[in-house]
């Protein structure tokens, strides 16, 4: 491991299935749009994207700390070789790095406006292109963004929040008997990552194997009429902006259908990508009584479900 | 969501026909100035353009990122050369590559406004001026311009926004059938990026041999005098500045007629443009002209050498030369085609042959009358898209905030957050080298310094340049600032009435909802029985300020210096932490003091010197008075009066009519920070 800590198994985390579920989900489909966590600290959120990242032969995460410069995520002009060889080259910055791989942001709600400006200049075509300091390049750019924040400590600016095609909100687990597997774990972790990590081998080769049939069979499945429907009619009813968030529900569907192992879109596949891609896009209204009560939610999806099957 | 070969075609782009058709008549006839695409995330803005861009394909596109510096956007010391050669090179920036092709920027409202406004001047002049040198040089580029922005994240400044030819107020989409069809194509699209895009392949064939057909014929379509005067009456109607609205509208009526296949302009055609000209240069009656103060704030080193760059007043009509092509309005009416000469030149308006008398309302036209009733019905069908700015908050001339020209910003300095804008020579310690600069700096001493060093017998130099300590120079930077918004609620027992209390909490509701969209920062004080609580410091989180809202406790007396107080002291901390937000009080009140301070003094004495401090500090106050009811004893005004604060009644905070009260607390200042805004 030289050096490097090791890297705390994906299949050994405790409870968190939302999360869980959403990461997984952005590794079937790269191009799904990441994924914002939203929740209290100390909620294994950063544990649980290194952790993803550890799934993928290859795929590496690169952190975006809050207070990291501009320059720094952009790229700038490489100082050392400059001075050293005279000549003018371009240090690519955090955006380079990411590109192909997952562009972590924790507490992504404080970051500068002029870094968040970035992402979203980057986002927009998939490019990051760089016109300061007598340099002039650009580069793809294309990542899975992974934000966490705290809704407590401010939010995050719409054209933000619009770019995750998902969201979930953590909390630390509530059983007692799951409090102490989480601590029972990672204390077995800390005293010998190694073995831990052998015990958990087969199953993270599993999920390795989940994952990349899952993208297989991604490529086979077909939207029907009757889900794209029931897609727009969602979109509608819950008043989101733009249409990023329809087309983004329907690929998440897909997505589901393809991790849990079928060819076919379900209604409940629907149901349970409408759970994960609208909540943070119904911001229309986003004082009305504190969080969005899922049992409404889920009912309204089942009636629009209906109301779709019903006229076919 | 993009695939990055292929580019999403312009014909599979579903709905959306006003935007696409302000893009298609741009590409016939470049004149038009830049188009603008405004609406929310996800409706295609950036689709469209990128599609239009590969249909054109005669062009290339360049994209200018927000963090654009001002020496890569005009040109200016070669870094390279100077690295390589120690020479001095001026090289061309940005705009001038630009020439001949097309420019996007997106999310145009959040780029610094003084780089905004540079790029807009050398649209419009087809060229801008290089102040690198001994002379000024002017540099000829001419290129087309496109933009999008959300106005959920800050609006534009008027002066800015009438510079677009074009504007398109994008939505999504209502229909679900439209809606699933967008969410198909767009999956597709992805799936099978070059199958695609064939698929579109004749749609978009035909599109092209249409757009070259009217780009050929634009030439020969002339706009006879009536309806130039049409143009002009709707200009004057919708309160356009200055000469450009009637300019574009003439033009783009042209460019219309031309895409029609029609050789004269109608009034048809004057009334589809009115639709992309007038929604963004529209002013309300009494409402401001865009400022000098607002175009000459904030330009920093663009003032030295490059005054040209920015005329603070609108261009003068219809200089020919700036009309390429002979296609200017102007030159298009007098070009001797055979149908001009057809035309009785005086022909007073209605007694000549009315052009395009198919259009509705042409035939009961009679003088000028009619003519401005007409224009007037055209205004009125168009509408005004852009939200009045009603609530502004202005950062004092006077503080130590950032983007004054030349100074420092004080509250920022040896931080490293925001945006490296310019490079300046160090005041103090070297905190944040900006390498180019530095390096330009040090380039025109390079072949003196390398004599010297190997006259000293040193040999050749180590590191290939040599930099002294004068050469360096250091990053200047800037971030965006915005309102600190502190509410100062009163939660006495006069203001129990249920009611009452429900009105003030609704409203603090919307202006946190609208703090919410500009990113300002909000807190909340609370003043009643025998003191006033902090119940929320200055944050972010605007879920939690509502929280603490709903929860306030309300009865008891009205210790209303108190709350003063306890809202000044939170500013005053805020300010010294230096976080360059601009802060500000907004009291609820019905002023009904009946607590005074703990040493026993007069209130209003006590409230009158608060309000002197206020304004050393620069903490803008506003008072909305809570009082109702028919008898009213008006001491929040009297309040605002002794603050010097801004005032307004509670009813007309509901009723939406503020504007001009806040008209006048933006006068006199700058409304580059412009900060809050306050709709519906």
């Amino acid at each position: 491991m030289n050096g490097k800590p090791a890297v705390y198994p994906f299949a050994a985390i405790v409870g968190q299935e939302a999360m869980k579920k959403g990461l997984l989900l952005n590794l079937v489909e790269p191009r799904l749009g990441g994924m914002l966590i939203r929740g209290e600290k100390g909620t294994a959120k950063s544990t649980a994207v290194r952790a993803l990242a550890d799934l993928m032969p290859g795929l590496r995460v690169v952190n975006l700390p809050v207070s990291a410069t501009e320059d720094r995520v952009v790229g700038t002009l490489d100082i050392e070789h400059a001075i050293r060889e005279g000549e003018k080259r371009f240090e690519p910055g955090l955006l380079a790095a990411a590109d192909g791989h997952i562009l972590y942001v924790d507490e992504i709600n404080l970051l500068d406006d002029a870094i968040v400006d970035a992402l979203l200049d980057a986002a927009a075509m998939g490019v990051n292109t760089v016109e300061r300091e007598g340099v002039s390049y650009s580069h793809s750019a294309r990542f899975i963004l992974i934000g966490t924040m705290n809704p407590e400590e401010g939010e995050l600016r719409p054209q933000l929040l619009d770019r995750f095609a998902l969201s979930v909100e953590v909390a630390g687990e509530r059983e007692i008997a799951d409090r102490m597997e989480v601590v029972k774990r990672r204390l077995a972790f800390e005293a010998d990552p190694a073995a831990f990590r052998r015990e958990y081998e087969q199953e993270q080769q599993q999920l390795n194997e989940r994952i990349e049939s899952a993208r297989e069979r991604l490529a086979i499945i077909e939207p029907t009429d009757q889900l794209l429907e029931w897609t727009a009619k969602v979109g509608i009813r819950l008043g989101v902006d733009g249409h990023r968030a329809d087309i983004t529900l329907m690929k998440t569907a897909m997505a589901l259908a393809a991790w849990e192992g079928r060819t076919r879109v379900q209604p409940e596949d629907m149901v349970e990508a409408a759970m994960l891609v609208m909540p943070h896009r119904m911001r229309k209204r986003p004082f009305e009584d504190g969080e969005i009560h899922a049992e409404k939610m889920v009912q309204l999806l089942d009636e629009l479900m209906a109301e779709v099957s019903n006229a076919v | 969501m993009q695939s990055e070969a292929y580019a999403y075609p312009f014909c599979a782009v579903v709905g959306q026909e006003q935007a696409k058709l302000a893009l298609l008549l741009h590409a016939v006839n470049p004149t038009l100035r830049g188009v603008l695409l405004v609406g929310e995330p996800g409706t295609a803005k950036s689709t469209m353009i990128r599609g239009l861009a590969e249909l054109l394909r005669d062009q290339r596109g360049m994209t200018i990122p927000l963090h654009v510096d001002e020496e890569r956007l005009f040109g200016g010391i070669d870094t390279a050369a100077a690295i390589r050669f120690g020479e001095r090179r001026v090289v061309p920036g940005l705009l001038r590559e630009a020439d001949g092709n097309w420019l996007t920027i997106h999310e145009v409202n959040l780029m610094r406004e003084s780089i905004l406004r540079a790029i807009l001047s050398a649209a419009e002049q087809d060229g801008y001026d290089q102040a690198e040198g001994e002379q000024p040089s002017w540099v000829p580029s001419s290129f087309r311009l496109y933009g999008t922005m959300n106005p959920e994240e800050g609006s534009l400044p008027n002066a800015l926004l009438d510079r677009w030819g074009l504007y398109v107020p994008v939505s999504t989409l209502t229909d679900p059938a439209e809606r699933a069809e967008i969410v198909r194509r767009r999956l597709a699209f992805e799936r099978d990026p070059s199958g695609f895009v064939h698929a579109f392949a004749a749609e978009s064939q035909a599109l092209r041999e249409r757009l070259a057909q009217a780009r050929a014929h634009l030439p020969a379509v002339r706009i006879g005098e009536p309806m130039q005067r049409l143009a002009a009456e709707i200009a004057a109607e919708a309160g356009c500045p200055g000469h450009r609205a009637e300019l574009v509208l003439a033009e783009l009526a042209r460019t219309l007629a031309a895409w029609d296949g029609q050789s004269e302009v109608a009034a048809a055609h004057l009334r589809e443009a009115a639709a992309f000209v007038l929604p963004h240069r529209m002013r309300a009656a009494g409402e401001d002209l865009p400022r000098d103060g607002a175009a000459g704030a904030e330009r920093g080193p663009l003032d030295d050498g490059q005054a040209a760059e920015s005329p603070p007043q609108p261009q003068p009509p219809a200089e020919p030369s700036r009309a390429p092509g002979g296609s200017g309005p102007s030159t298009a009416a007098a070009d001797g085609e055979a149908a001009a000469a057809a035309t009785p030149e005086p022909a007073p308006l209605g007694d000549g042959p009315v052009h395009g008398s198919e259009a509705a309302g042409s035939g009961e036209r009679r003088g000028q009358g009619a003519a401005a009733a007409a224009a007037r019905a055209i205004v009125e069908a168009v509408g005004r898209d852009f939200e009045v700015r009603r609530l502004a908050f202005t950062p004092p001339r006077t503080g130590s905030h950032q983007a004054q020209a030349g100074k420092r910003n004080q509250a920022g300095e040896g931080s490293r957050g925001g945006r490296y804008i310019r490079a300046e020579a160090p005041r103090g310690p070297v905190v944040d080298l900006a390498l180019d600069a530095t390096l330009r700096a040090a380039a025109p001493y390079q072949q003196a310094r390398r004599q010297q060093a190997s006259d000293r017998g040193e040999g050749r130099p180590r590191p290939s340049v040599l930099i002294e300590y004068s050469d360096l120079r250091v990053k200047v930077r800037e971030s965006r600032t915005g309102t600190a918004l502190l509410f100062v609620v009163d939660a006495s027992g006069s203001m129990n009435a249920a009611k009452r209390m429900k009105a003030v909490k609704g409203a603090v509701l919307s202006l946190l909802r609208d703090a919410y969209r500009q990113r300002d920062s909000v807190g909340l004080v609370a003043f009643r029985d025998r003191g006033a609580e902090l119940l929320l410091d200055i944050t972010r989180s605007v879920e939690l300020a509502e929280r603490r809202l709903k929860s306030m406790p309300v009865g008891g007396k009205t210790p209303l210096v108190a709350g003063l107080e306890k809202g000044e002291a939170t500013l005053q901390t805020l300010l010294r932490k230096g976080s360059g937000l601009v802060p500000a009080m907004i009291i609820l009140t019905d002023g009904k003091v009946n607590v005074g301070t703990a040493s026993g003094l007069d209130p209003w004495r006590e409230i009158q010197s608060a309000g002197m401090r206020y304004a050393a500090y620069g903490i803008q106050t506003l008072v909305i008075d809570t009082e109702q009811g028919f008898v009213r004893l008006g001491y929040a005004r009297k309040l605002a009066e002794a603050l010097g604060a801004q005032y307004i009644r509670l009813e007309e905070l509901e009723a939406g009519q503020i504007a001009q009260a806040v008209r006048n607390l933006a006068a006199g200042t700058k409304d580059i920070h412009r900060r809050f805004d306050m709709k519906r």
